[in-house]
């Protein structure tokens, strides 16, 4: 096992960068998955909106302010350009309100009056809020029109308002941090690509230096010998980082990483360890340049996240994309992170497509280890 | 002169140089591009798909559908159905989902959303409605017939915004991104003036130039190659991609310019301070450019107003983030405060970095080499 002690010396020696890269790394997906501002939240069924008052309050504000919280998100803006410009951008408000002063008067008085708002133009968000709003001082113009004290009327509004239609849910939706699992594994596909392969072909190209190499061949060990334990040191160490990314999400969220779902995310993830160490280990025994593999590394690891889904949500790809994606193992690795998350009873029926999806990526793996072999025998021949 | 055409030479000679530097933000730029391209689309409105099924006709109701359902701005596609079909639909996902109405109405569906939102609050609407018509013919029965009933007045006028595209925002940290690559080429540069850490730079240490003239042609001929890459990628984001970046181009390139600088200082000060190998530095180069930009919001774009608002000084040292900042107050401010605010403290940091290696630089001597 000489050649399998050397690696793991040679992995001490690059230890800092190791550190490096994968303290970055994983705090870039920890930050990432718990902000709890993942983009996939546009489900929201509650707008968030912001009230900023220039008149002076006034009973009529005052239960229009109720209403509001009852209805959507409140958001606390301080009553600048900036921060309320920000916001809106970055669509941590949906609905900006700003009240003109004497607002209360002109409308009690039944003048043609008018809230100024900031939001995104046809966006849902800002049209559903609209609607909402709208039907608090529709509702007390007609009570206006009928003549009815203030009093009373913002009685009447608030019991008016608070019925609601029966809905029925005829499908039962999942709890959050399932969400949040999935967009951790999802990310797993940017942070063990990119991991794995520039660590692992720091370490296997010094395997491949000339001299080194040489001495290898005239060396008692066989050719075969020497990658397979080449192969098993690459092994470790893959498997090392996946436990290291799994310790970290059952940390983060053990309630539901204890449970099939978490299991079927360890196994889904496992599966796709195991693709980008025969990957790796394909780009680095393709060429002995550094650079050269620093390139595929990061091209092939931001590029496949972003086409296939690990940033962006895939339900917001385009068709088009998703079918160049479908070329990449990233693809089935998150399209099945989000099968598992939306799976709801576990059957052969309801399983069967997520270990179909596994099998697919473990065919790209295998089609990699073949064209290994293929490289092996052709450089073993020159 | 001489010297600098060499280092001119020496710096474009270096293949993986011009890939990091020009290659890669434009691929990024590609990628961006194919991933956002329908993401800023989901969020405009689309009409909420509903199914009908009576079982006892509710003429009223039907009035108020037909009246969301028409018009210049329709918020309701409706179709009347019977129960099965109605459940088929929903099933398949075709509609958002269906309406009961019988004495009470009821509203069916499979997941939350903000379509089914819309359709939930259109039947409260209209639940809420006859209830006040309700409660004002108890309280003044003689009113009631006075009143006009008018289809939703709107009290809300919209400020007219700007363009509200978050995904620029993703295209403005590859810009901040690439001004720090700046830092490859300022890193190379050190390698070839500093007399301990090539060849090329013990030789040029011990020629009868000043070290001052060295490395100011040296810095000049990074600028020179960081800012035709940084041109180069604003001109096929701008043409190629169509990304919008306001109308000050003169500004755009001002502050591209001072990043660029900015990264290259960063270069330098990376191959002065750390002593270890050249890949190591490229390596710690790298990963500080990619972190600064994942502060900025490269992977995440809520991270950076995350940071803004929670811990702005972080928002302030980052220079990723200061162009990124500076060119979002271009595009979406009416003002150019913030676009300067972003500028002078940029520029602040390219002077302390540069003072800083200046005082690492300077009479530094070599017995034997």
């Amino acid at each position: 096992m000489t050649v399998f002690k050397n690696y793991f010396k040679i992995a001490k020696s690059f230890l800092p960068t190791i550190l490096i890269y994968t303290l970055i790394f994983m705090s870039i997906t920890t930050i990432t998955s718990t902000s709890g501002a993942n983009q996939q939240d546009y489900q929201a069924s509650r707008s968030k909106v912001a009230f900023i008052n220039h008149d002076c309050s006034s009973p009529l504000l005052d239960s229009f302010q109720n209403y509001l919280e009852d209805h959507a998100d409140f958001v606390k803006l301080n009553d600048t350009q900036d921060e309320l410009l920000d916001a809106l951008f970055f669509r941590k408000v949906d609905f900006i309100m700003i009240v003109p002063a004497h607002f209360t008067v002109d409308f009690l008085k039944g003048k043609d009056v008018h809230i100024e708002t900031m939001d995104v133009p046809d966006s849902y968000s800002s049209i559903y809020a609209k609607n909402l709003f709208n039907e608090f001082f529709n509702t007390a113009h007609l009570y206006l029109q009928a003549d009815i004290d203030e009093k009373v009327m913002l009685q009447q509004i608030e019991s008016d308002l608070q019925s609601h239609v029966d809905v029925e849910l005829t499908n039962q939706s999942s709890n959050h941090q399932l969400s949040q699992v999935k967009q951790f594994y999802n990310f797993a596909n940017y942070t063990l690509l990119a991991i794995i392969i520039s660590v692992m072909s720091m370490i296997m190209l010094s395997f491949h230096n000339e001299n080194i190499q040489l001495r290898h061949l005239s060396s008692a060990l066989s050719y075969r010998q020497i990658n397979i334990q080449l192969l098993l040191g690459n092994i470790v160490f893959t498997l090392a980082i996946w436990l290291l990314y799994v310790m970290i999400s059952f940390i983060l969220y053990h309630q539901t990483m204890f449970s099939i779902t978490g299991l079927l995310f360890m196994v889904n993830s496992l599966i796709f360890s195991i693709f980008i160490l025969i990957f790796a280990f394909f780009i680095t025994t393709l060429t002995n340049n550094r650079e050269i593999v620093g390139m595929v590394s990061t091209v092939f690891s931001l590029g496949s996240s972003f086409i296939a889904g690990a940033f962006v949500p895939q339900e917001l790809l385009s068709s088009f994309v998703l079918s160049i994606a479908q070329f990449t193992p990233s693809y089935w690795f998150i399209s099945n992170n989000n099968l598992i998350a939306q799976i709801s009873e576990y059957n052969l029926s309801s399983l069967q497509p997520i270990f179909l999806q596994m099998g697919v990526i473990l065919a790209f793996a295998f089609l990699f280890y073949i064209l290994l072999q293929i490289v092996f025998y052709l450089k073993l021949k020159r | 002169m001489q010297i600098f055409k060499y280092q001119l030479k020496l710096l474009v000679r270096d293949r993986s140089m011009l890939f990091w530097t020009i290659l890669f933000p434009l691929i990024l730029a590609t990628f961006f591009n194919l991933a956002f391209a329908k993401l800023s689309r989901t969020e405009s409105f689309e009409v909420s798909h509903v199914a009908i099924v009576e079982e006892k006709v509710n003429l009223s109701f039907k009035t108020v559908l037909n009246a969301l359902s028409q018009g210049d701005e329709p918020i309701l596609s409706v179709q009347y159905t019977s129960i099965q079909q109605a459940k088929d639909l929903l099933k398949n996902n075709d509609i958002d989902g269906y309406i009961l109405v019988n004495d009470e109405l009821k509203l069916i569906i499979r997941d939350n959303g903000i379509s089914q939102t819309i359709l939930q609050s259109v039947m409260d609407n209209y639940q809420h409605k006859e209830k006040t018509m309700q409660s004002i013919s108890l309280l003044k029965p003689q009113a009631i017939k006075d009143i006009v009933v008018q289809q939703n007045q709107d009290y809300f006028k919209s400020q007219k915004l700007s363009s509200l595209d978050v995904t620029v925002i993703y295209f403005y940290t590859l810009i901040g991104m690439t001004c720090l690559y700046g830092g490859f080429w300022g890193l190379k540069i050190t390698n070839f003036t500093e007399a301990n850490l090539s060849r090329q730079a013990t030789r040029l240490q011990i020629a009868p130039t000043s070290k001052l003239k060295a490395s100011l042609t040296g810095d000049l001929a990074a600028f020179i190659c960081q800012y035709i890459a940084i041109v180069i990628l604003l001109l096929y984001l701008y043409f190629g991609l169509g990304i919008g970046f306001g109308k000050q181009i003169g500004y755009i390139l001002l502050m591209s310019a001072i990043g660029s600088y900015v990264g290259i200082v960063i270069g330098h000060l990376i191959g002065r301070l750390f002593h270890c190998q050249e890949n190591t530095k490229t390596t710690i180069l790298s990963s500080f450019s990619l972190f600064c930009s994942f502060l900025s919001g490269m992977m995440v774009v809520d991270l950076k107003y995350l940071i803004q608002e929670y811990v702005p000084i972080l928002a302030y040292i980052n220079p990723v983030n200061l162009i990124t900042d500076g060119l979002y107050a271009l595009y979406y401010y009416p003002t150019y405060e913030r676009f300067f605010l972003n500028l002078t403290i940029l520029c602040f940091i390219g002077f302390i970095l540069t003072v800083f290696n200046i005082l690492i630089a300077r009479r530094k001597v070599y017995d034997s080499l």
